[in-house]
């Protein structure tokens, strides 16, 4: 669900951020961590790997984010930085090459609920690299980053159209790998789709 | 949408059901969170730091720079001025001839004609007229 008021004082952010205030940098890492984790994961499958790229993925924008023009957006710039962490790790093959997901940091929870939402999380990553490129772009730019379908448009230089058939196979192939019961359409579904 | 000016907003209240699996949960949030905090305020320190360090550096290798440049003008000027007393009489403009003299000055000025030789000065006093001459 977009909350169109959310980020709206993001610019003001930005600029006192630019200015080397660290504490308005933390309310930018609060705002963007969770779904910054979740593309992580998503694009290196594996959780001590993509804690690491979030990391190095906000401490490189707090380290360029001078380059952001006055006015600008955090959000998309940072996933552009932090998509390009990501590759540039895996680019680089410092991910260890044991089996994905097994050697996982300890969350502290019930071991059978960290197994369980491991599982979950197995599955989710999963259905997710079994979709097509395309698809899978679109369903990560639309239900975790929160871009409307004419900015991904824009972005990936195709038709709005396309971007909404790209989302709308997506999610259908994701409900045929998950089961029926996932309710894939919970997110935005009928907003803009 | 420009480059910058999306309208992706990571911080949106509620995730798409099927994707909750890849929330981080509250311990790595938490642990992250912390990581990315202490490197952010490590570099802000640094760069502090570094302002310092290079203004310093720059400091103390112009410093001794601007002082030698300091002394070789402060000689060089020293020099020129002394050289411009010693040849101000030297460079001094040669006196007009002596024959415009009696026809420039006016009747009232013009000097005795006893004084007024017919014979050509000597070269002595020629520069003898041109220093008293005021």
């Amino acid at each position: 669900m977009r909350d169109p008021d959310r980020g709206a004082d993001e610019p003001g952010l930005v600029e006192v951020v630019q200015k080397g205030d660290v504490q308005s940098f933390s309310t930018l890492v609060a705002r963007y961590m969770d779904p910054a984790y979740a593309v992580a994961l998503s694009i290196l499958r594996h959780e001590q790997d993509a804690e690491d790229a979030v990391q190095a993925a906000f401490i490189r924008a707090l380290d360029r984010i001078g380059q952001l023009r006055p006015g600008s957006r955090f959000g998309p710039w940072f996933y552009r930085v932090l998509r390009s962490t990501c590759l540039n790790l895996r680019r680089r093959e410092l991910l260890r090459t044991h089996s994905e997901l097994t050697d996982t940091a300890s969350s502290g929870d019930d071991p059978h609920r960290e197994y369980e939402r491991n599982d979950a999380r197995q599955r989710v990553l999963t259905a997710l690299a079994q979709l097509p490129e395309r698809q899978r772009t679109a369903v990560m730019m639309y239900d975790l980053e929160g871009y409307n379908h004419a900015d991904i448009a824009e972005i990936l230089e195709i038709a709005v159209g396309t971007s909404r058939a790209n989302l709308h196979h997506g999610r259908q192939a994701l409900r045929r790998i998950l089961g029926a019961s996932a309710e894939i359409d919970s997110g935005r579904a009928g907003e803009d789709e | 949408m420009s480059n910058d000016g999306g309208t992706a907003d990571g911080g949106r209240s509620r995730w798409p059901e099927y994707l909750e699996p890849l929330r981080p949960d509250e311990m790595t949030r938490h642990r992250l969170r912390r990581s990315v905090l202490a490197a952010a305020g490590a570099m802000m320190e640094r760069r502090t730091a570094s302002w310092f360090e290079v203004t310093a550096g720059w400091s103390s290798v112009l410093a001794p720079l601007a002082a030698g440049l300091l002394v070789v003008f402060g000689t060089l000027a020293y020099r020129a001025s002394a050289l411009r007393d010693v040849d101000t009489v030297a460079i001094e403009p040669a006196p007009d001839p002596i024959e415009l003299v009696p026809s420039l000055a006016p009747d009232a000025e013009a000097p005795p004609a006893l004084l007024i030789g017919f014979a050509e000065p000597s070269s002595d006093a020629l520069l003898a007229a041109a220093l008293i001459t005021p």
